[in-house]
Order: C-alpha cells, then sequence, then structure tokens
C-alpha cells in the first residue's frame, strides 16, 4: 500500500499533461493550450518567435506588435468578427533561447494575458514539438468567450489555426491560399459555406 | 478563359471564367495544352465527395507550357513544357521528406475540415473538393500551380503531348498501385476494374516481374485493351463467378495480391451490388465497396491488397475477419507522385511503354459536359476523354 501512496503523491506535483509548469500566471483566467510539430530546429523555431513582431504573421486576431525594448511591447488584438479592438502591453518574463518563452500583461491592462511557449526538439529528425498555453482575462470576462464561441471564433480552433499558420511559413515559406482564384457563378447556398471563407 | 465547373450531382458546364493569377510566392500559371476527364472526377459528378461547390473548375490531369512563374520558382521558366502532378506537395514537412508526398502537411488551406472528416488532412488536390484544399483545377485554359518549384516535372519537346499526359495522375498511380504488391518472382497479380488505372497497374505488375495478371471488369472494350495491349488474362463478372475463376486459374490457392483499381463507385451482379445501391440512394452509406470485398476475399493467405481505388467515406459489410484471419497487408492511399514521375518518364523515353494507350476520345472543352455523360455511362466504347486545347 505504502508504495502505491509513493506513485500517487510523485503524480501529484508533476505538471498536468501537457503543462509545461514554468509560468504562474498561467493557473489564473480561461486557459487555452496547443501543439504542433514543425520540422526545423528548435533555436531557429525560437527565433522566429523571439522577433516578436512575426506573430501577428500567424497568429491572425493579432493585429499588431510593436517592439520598445528587449521586454517590453504593445500588442493589438481583435475579436469578435473585428469589431472590439483590445490592446495591452506585454512585458517577457521568462527567456530561455531555444527552449521556452513566457510573457504577460503588465500590470493594470484591460486585459490580463499570460503566456508560455516551449520548443523540443525532438531526436531522430523528428522536429520540434512547439507547445503554447495561454490564458487570459478578456474585458467581459467569461461572457466574451461564450460569445467568441457563438460566433465560431471557438480561441481554442483559432490556437490550432495559429500553429498551424506558423508550421506553413516555417516548413514552406508560404501560407497556402486559393483567396482570388477563378471560379464560375457560385450558388446561393454557398455563402453559407465556411470552406469557401478560409481567410 | 474557358473552364469546365461543376453546378451539382451529374451537371457540368463550361463558363467563361477570369484568367488566374498569382497569388502566392511559389506559383506558377501554366497555359494548358491538354487535359484529361479522370475516372475519380466521376466520383464528383456523381455528388460522392462532400464540400464541392458550384462553379468550382473541375480537372486534376493536366500538361502544358509554362507562362508565368513567381519569384520562389527558380527551377522553372517561361516558355518549359511540364506535366503538373494532380497532388500538391511542399517538399519539406515530415511527410514530403519521407517520399509520402500526396501526404504532405501544408499544401490544403482547408486542412480544418478534412481533419473533421479524416482526423488529419492528407495534401491539397487539384479540382477535388473544398475539403481538399479547394483549389481550381486544369480542365481549363490556363491554371494556377501552386508549390511550382516541387510538383511539375519538365518534359522534352517534340513528343505527342498523349503520351506523357499521364503522368500527371494515372501511370504513376497504376505503378505505385503494382508496387505496393510488392511483386516476387512467380507472383500472380488480379486487378480489379480495367479503367485506366488499371490498365496501368497490369503494365506495371508485369514490369516488376509479375509472372500472371488476372483482369476482371465487365465492359468488352476493357477487357480486350487488358487481353490485348496488357497481356492479362480476363475474367468477365457478368459471365463468370469471380471467386471461383480465381481460384481454378490459381489452382485453388487464390492470387498473392490484389488491386482495386475500382474504387467507391463498383458495380456487380449479387445482392450486395443491390444493398450498396439502396444504402447510397438513401445517403446511408457513402461508398459501394463491391470490389474491395471481393479482393479481399478472393487474395490467398499472407496476401496484399493494394487499393489505388478512391474510397471516400464509411464503407459497410467489410470482410475484416477475412483479411485479419488471412494475414494480409492492406496497402492504399493518394499516389505520392513525385516519387514516380521522372523515373516513368524515362520509362516512356526509353519506349518501354506508351501510355497513349488508353485514349479513346480527343475532345474540345466545350464537349466535356458531354463526354461527362457518356464516361458515366461508359458509352460510345470510351476509356479515356483528353480535352486538347
Amino acid at each position: 500500500m505504502e508504495r502505491i501512496d509513493d506513485k500517487s503523491s510523485a503524480i501529484d506535483v508533476a505538471p498536468p499533461a501537457g503543462r509545461t509548469g514554468i509560468h504562474p500566471d498561467l493557473d489564473e483566467g480561461i486557459r487555452h493550450e496547443a501543439a504542433i510539430v514543425i520540422m526545423r530546429p528548435a533555436d531557429e523555431v525560437y527565433q522566429f518567435w523571439r522577433q516578436l513582431e512575426n506573430l501577428p504573421r500567424f497568429m491572425w486576431r493579432l493585429e499588431n506588435i510593436s517592439v520598445n525594448s528587449d521586454t517590453l511591447s504593445h500588442w493589438t488584438y481583435k475579436a469578435l468578427k473585428d469589431t472590439v479592438r483590445v490592446e495591452w502591453d506585454s512585458v517577457i518574463v521568462q527567456d530561455e533561447p531555444g527552449k521556452s518563452l513566457s510573457w504577460k500583461s503588465v500590470d493594470g491592462s484591460t486585459v490580463s494575458h499570460a503566456g508560455t511557449v516551449t520548443f523540443e526538439e525532438q531526436p531522430f529528425q523528428r522536429g520540434t514539438i512547439v507547445r503554447i498555453e495561454l490564458s487570459y482575462n478578456p474585458p467581459g470576462g467569461r461572457l466574451t468567450d461564450f460569445v467568441q464561441r457563438v460566433l465560431g471564433e471557438s480561441p481554442q480552433t483559432m490556437l490550432k489555426e495559429d500553429l498551424r499558420r506558423l508550421r506553413w511559413l516555417m516548413e514552406t515559406g508560404v501560407v497556402p491560399t486559393t483567396e482570388g482564384q477563378p471560379h464560375g457563378e457560385r450558388g446561393i447556398t454557398d455563402a453559407l459555406n465556411p470552406a469557401l471563407h478560409h481567410h | 478563359m474557358r473552364a469546365v465547373t461543376w453546378q451539382g450531382t451529374r451537371k457540368v458546364g463550361v463558363e467563361t471564367v477570369p484568367d488566374p493569377k498569382i497569388l502566392s510566392d511559389r506559383d506558377a500559371i501554366i497555359r494548358i495544352t491538354s487535359t484529361a476527364i479522370c475516372g475519380s472526377d466521376l466520383h464528383l459528378y456523381g455528388g460522392f465527395i462532400p464540400t464541392m461547390e458550384k462553379g468550382d473548375i473541375l480537372g486534376h490531369e493536366f500538361m502544358g507550357e509554362v507562362m508565368e512563374v513567381a519569384p520562389g520558382v527558380k527551377n522553372l521558366h517561361v516558355g518549359d513544357r511540364v506535366v503538373v502532378p494532380f497532388t500538391l506537395s511542399c517538399g519539406s514537412c515530415f511527410h514530403c521528406r519521407s517520399k509520402e508526398f500526396s501526404l504532405c502537411d501544408n499544401t490544403n488551406p482547408n486542412a480544418s475540415v478534412a481533419e473533421k472528416f479524416y482526423g488529419f488532412s492528407p495534401a491539397g488536390l487539384f479540382g477535388y473538393s473544398h475539403m481538399m484544399g479547394g483549389y481550381a483545377g486544369g480542365q481549363a485554359e490556363y491554371v494556377r500551380v501552386p508549390y511550382a518549384d516541387v510538383g511539375p516535372l519538365k518534359v522534352p519537346k517534340g513528343i505527342d503531348d498523349d503520351k506523357l499526359l499521364f503522368l500527371s495522375d494515372i501511370f504513376p498511380t497504376g505503378y505505385m498501385a503494382a508496387e505496393n504488391c510488392d511483386i516476387k518472382q512467380g507472383d500472380t497479380i488480379a486487378v480489379w476494374g480495367c479503367g485506366p488505372v488499371g490498365l496501368f497497374a497490369i503494365q506495371s505488375a508485369y514490369l516488376l516481374g509479375a509472372e500472371r495478371v488476372i483482369a476482371i471488369d465487365r465492359i468488352p472494350e476493357r477487357l480486350r485493351l487488358a487481353e490485348d495491349v496488357c497481356g492479362a488474362e480476363i475474367i468477365n463478372y457478368e459471365e463468370l463467378a469471380v471467386l471461383d475463376e480465381l481460384q481454378r486459374l490459381t489452382g485453388g490457392r487464390g492470387p498473392d495480391a490484389c488491386i482495386d483499381a475500382v474504387g467507391l463507385e463498383g458495380h456487380g451482379t449479387g445482392v450486395m451490388y443491390a444493398y450498396d445501391k439502396a444504402k447510397t440512394n438513401l445517403m446511408m452509406e457513402t461508398d459501394r465497396p463491391i470490389a474491395l470485398r471481393e479482393a479481399i476475399q478472393a487474395c490467398r493467405k499472407g496476401g496484399t491488397l493494394s487499393i489505388p481505388g478512391v474510397y471516400g467515406g464509411l464503407l459497410d459489410k467489410i470482410p475484416f475477419g477475412a483479411a485479419f484471419n488471412k494475414g494480409m497487408t492492406l496497402k492504399m492511399g493518394q499516389t505520392h507522385m513525385q516519387k514516380y514521375m521522372k523515373p516513368l518518364l524515362d520509362l516512356i523515353l526509353q519506349g518501354e511503354i506508351d501510355p497513349s494507350f488508353v485514349v479513346s476520345h480527343r475532345i474540345s472543352l466545350d464537349e466535356a459536359p458531354e463526354a461527362y455523360e457518356k464516361w458515366q455511362k461508359k458509352e460510345d466504347y470510351c476509356t479515356k476523354f483528353v480535352i486538347k486545347n
């Protein structure tokens, strides 16, 4: 019996599956996490991410990030079908080159936001697992999260698409698109089809 | 330009649409000289593949001349003559690096839609539904080819289009089907379906060392091509019981490998065909896997089933117990085009094989709607329609 107790206590101290456990602020607010494998060295993916100006290239709800110092930056975010624009200042709180990066909004921001990304290079040329955890308290709190889901902007889904775009950029240099290609006359129901309206 | 567009189940049209433009750094624009209608286009025509939209430009077997290239495409130049594979591949993802080009991670902009159906998204395809990328197809005068630095194969000038065109899909597809059989000296291979993919699978099986190939179909002109041009023994399933005949021909052992070159719209004679027809009509089943069932049943113990025929959804009454208890190997999937195009071009240039024998009709773009109808009904001795611009 004692041995079983030992094991369960060992499990208790480990972070939950998929959690890095390196960012204390992540335990507050609405949390989302996602992961993807990218066939580039961890250092290279880290460097791309560390240039924070790159984030809006694959996180399409981010309109802009302007970097003010080595650790301070200003983030502009669009939500609710582009009807709401939220801005805040963010500070890097942990930075281990090639391995992980954590940030949070500065105290007193309208949005309380924290994030951690880790880069785990796999052996035998299996790429780098990029794992992101985000937490935030949006204006309107959980209600905003609910409204976003109703509008088809599930943050979890968006986060997954964000990482997919990061892979597209890192592995191929382009984002696949059919926007602007020719087609014949559309039917009346096609306006409702989300597959025709990716951006 | 003029283009063949999907209009709904069993309706295609020819419309005037804008010319394609470069949209991304790895694009090229091709002027199409020859483009074919594929048996798998009939699955779109028949409404079997979800996420098609009215106005989508069809076609995934085409070749032509490079008109324009984006700055990211260094290996192609204006004026090059190219054959374009039906799959889009990035060349650098996990799967492309493993030469599994049709499983490319990065070319389907609608990957999230395909993931809902299949768990993961395969590569984007030309003219083959929005779930598969929604890329405008090549039954048109011009086409935009994304990832043009990885896909198109440069071919020499002065050789007839009809000899080269089928490098775009069906010749490599038939070849991969045979390669997937892991053919050993003395092997007997049975091929269901003597459409162009089945015919190329027969020829490829012999190229790869098969001792005997037995071909199964019901359409006399196709069986004749299988026998006369490709050298197969033939079974007309409307005249003979296929399982009994295969047992007889192989002395009771069964074929060493079976190829299902039929796919999701199989035809048959018995009660299972009636069952599938009724269930697909009622939308209770997506595919009619008649050939697949028979091929599993027919295959010898420890044999291989290779499936180049396209399946889309949920299949009923698959004798999986037979596959398991006979210790079978199953191999399938869209063709890893870039792995095969160059070596097969060399075979054509060396005169080892001339794929143009499958062509039965050469037509204009405006005749495409009529061709789809004939092809679907297997009228007019059609084996392959090629559209000439």
